[in-house]
């Protein structure tokens, strides 16, 4: 009998079936949620950030390079908004970050303002690969969760069918979830909103929203009186549904504007143990709410 | 002095050439008690991959000294960063490990004076080399790492207590997380073939709230001898509060110096700072203002 046992343990660590699970670090709690769906048991993830972080403004911790140390595979935002990033994998010294073991999520993504002139501080804290919040589309997740999926298929190909099929559950139930955003978001097609920071023309592309502005001057430079009165102005003409502000930026602006136009003031963040639907939920239901 | 700005107008010649090198420009200007508001250093910084994991940086500096400009490498080094799994090498001109702010730039620096720290212990340039140093991850829970390093660190002069001619240096530094308060601690050693020798000690903590609301503080102390003779020490202590990414404000503490400071930045690329201080040594007030511009991305290769 201990002989069968021993055997057969031989037999599944040789097929890999006893394998760890794979590692995984993200930068966001968006990405560890979706790396988990894709690869469901096989895979273990880790989040850099806190839920209400800021990605402009992590600072890169030498703690930080253990996680990234014990990781098969780093999930990054790219296009330049987690370049804090780059100070730890220099000093991870982990073959593997050189070569597979660094997935950057943007590649796959049809970029918007990527910018056709010379940057300089008259624009702002502008991204030269274009805007970085890219994952705020929910049909982005799906050119996401591919590209996970073939990534965690390349680094282990015995579970590559596993992955697969991950990816087929997740597309069809995020089909339906789009359906049904696409249905609740309808009515607001040509809506004004007003966004802190310019976090989401990717959304407002998807849903044919119209963002009048930015309480930011520009992108990364804190709103003056002076332009707090202008968009006050242009709200009086282009009555604005909602403003929506991150959980890391100040909502007092946008409370000052809100009164008069009688616009709603709204945030998302995902907290730890939340859903990946939960996301797009706390930027669709304010909106459909706004609407009525 | 010559073959210096040589050295400077060819690469900057050469810019058009490097499409694709990251390359930023840093200006410094500052005004103290001692000297009056103006540009007192420019550095132009450039880096590139040679290969998947090799990696150059080159840092290009023109001080004021009096009312003339000085062109110097500031820094210069190729980095291996993965000849070996957990191992970095770095080859050329560094500014060596020996503690933790012997090794940033003058713009990152805490205070617009120069560190007394610094000053006290290895002179006007902190501790710089031409050389090469290994840095090894260790198999630790924690993250730990081991640096040594060899060291050319010019020539002999007499009279002075500083480094000289051949030697090395030892770093051992740790750093801990719970949950988002992180603690540092180093133990660091260098020595030359005069004998002279300093061992130093930092200790570092930062609580981040995240969204560049922040608190830290960090303290170093280290002494100098010559064989077995103690001839000096130093140690400098900060204590910085950042209530959001647009502002700091910090007091420093060095052996003689004590200075209140606050910082404004406006983006990622302009900041400006201000500060009042008093020197126990001179007996005399120690005033500044300084703004820091940037042109070009960020180097975002440093742990800091």
């Amino acid at each position: 009998m201990k002989k069968n046992i021993f055997f057969l343990m031989m037999v599944l660590i040789s097929t890999g079936m006893m394998a760890a699970p794979l590692s995984v670090v993200t930068v966001t709690q968006e990405q560890a949620l979706l790396v988990q769906k894709m690869g469901g048991r096989e895979v273990k993830t880790e989040c850099l950030t806190l839920y209400n972080q800021d990605l402009h403004q992590v600072q890169a911790r030498p703690s930080m390079i253990i996680k990234l140390k014990k990781a098969d595979l780093l999930v990054r935002v790219g296009m330049r908004l987690d370049d804090w990033l780059d100070a730890l994998i220099l000093n991870a010294s982990k073959a593997s970050f050189f070569d597979q073991g660094v997935l950057d999520l943007s590649k796959g993504i049809t970029k918007l303002q990527v910018p056709n002139q010379p940057l300089d501080g008259r624009l702002g804290d502008i991204h030269p690969e274009g805007n970085p919040h890219y994952w705020l589309d929910p049909y982005h997740l799906l050119v996401m969760a591919k590209q996970v999926s073939e990534r965690l298929a390349l680094l282990r190909p015995e579970k590559a069918s596993y992955f697969a099929e991950q990816y087929q559950i997740f597309e069809k139930e995020w089909q339906i979830q789009l359906k049904k955003w696409d249905q609740q978001m309808a009515p607001l097609k040509g809506a004004y909103i007003l966004t802190y920071h310019d976090s989401l023309p990717y959304f407002a592309k998807r849903y044919q929203l119209v963002i009048l502005g930015q309480i930011e001057i520009k992108p990364g430079i804190p709103p003056t009186p002076a332009h707090l009165l202008h968009l006050k102005t242009v709200m009086k003409a282009k009555p604005v549904k909602a403003i929506f502000v991150e959980p890391y930026y100040p909502k007092e602006h946008a409370l000052t504007l809100q009164q008069p136009a009688k616009t709603i003031v709204f945030s998302t963040s995902i907290a730890p143990n939340a859903s990946l639907e939960s996301l797009y939920e706390q930027l669709i239901t304010p909106l459909v709410k706004a609407s009525y | 002095m010559k073959y210096q700005w040589f050295c400077i107008f060819f690469m900057m010649g050469m810019m058009p050439v490097w499409g694709q090198t990251d390359m930023s420009i840093i200006g410094n200007f500052n005004g103290t008690t001692k000297q009056p508001f103006g540009l007192n250093e420019s550095m132009l910084e450039f880096q590139q991959y040679l290969y998947p994991d090799i990696k150059m940086n080159l840092m290009l500096a023109i001080h004021q000294e009096g009312h003339a400009y000085h062109a110097d490498i500031e820094e210069g080094y190729v980095s291996f960063l993965n000849p070996l799994e957990d191992v970095i090498l770095k080859i050329g001109k560094k500014k060596i490990g020996f503690g933790h702010i012997n090794t940033q730039h003058a713009e990152d620096w805490t205070s617009i004076h120069q560190p007394g720290f610094l000053n006290d212990l290895f002179g006007e340039e902190g501790a710089v080399g031409q050389g090469g140093v290994l840095s090894y991850l260790l198999p630790l829970p924690v993250f730990t790492q081991l640096e040594f390093g060899v060291w050319d660190y010019g020539p002999y002069e007499a009279e002075s207590e500083a480094l000289m001619q051949n030697g090395a240096h030892g770093r051992l530094w740790t750093s801990i997380a719970i949950q988002d308060l992180e603690f540092r601690l180093g133990v660091s050693g260098i020595w030359d073939n005069l004998y002279h020798n300093a061992t130093g000690i930092d200790f570092g903590v930062l609580k981040d709230f995240g969204s560049g609301k922040k608190i830290y503080g960090h303290v170093e102390w280290a002494s100098f001898s010559k064989r077995d003779t103690y001839l000096k020490d130093s140690h400098y202590a900060y204590l910085g509060y950042c209530p959001s990414a647009f502002w700091e404000f910090g007091f420093q503490k060095d052996k003689h110096q004590y200075f209140s400071v606050i910082t404004k930045s406006l983006s990622e690329r302009i900041k400006f700072r201000a500060e009042l201080g008093y020197d126990a040594l001179d007996q005399g007030v120690l005033t500044g203002i300084q703004m820091v511009v940037q042109m070009g991305s960020h180097g975002h290769s440093q742990l800091k």
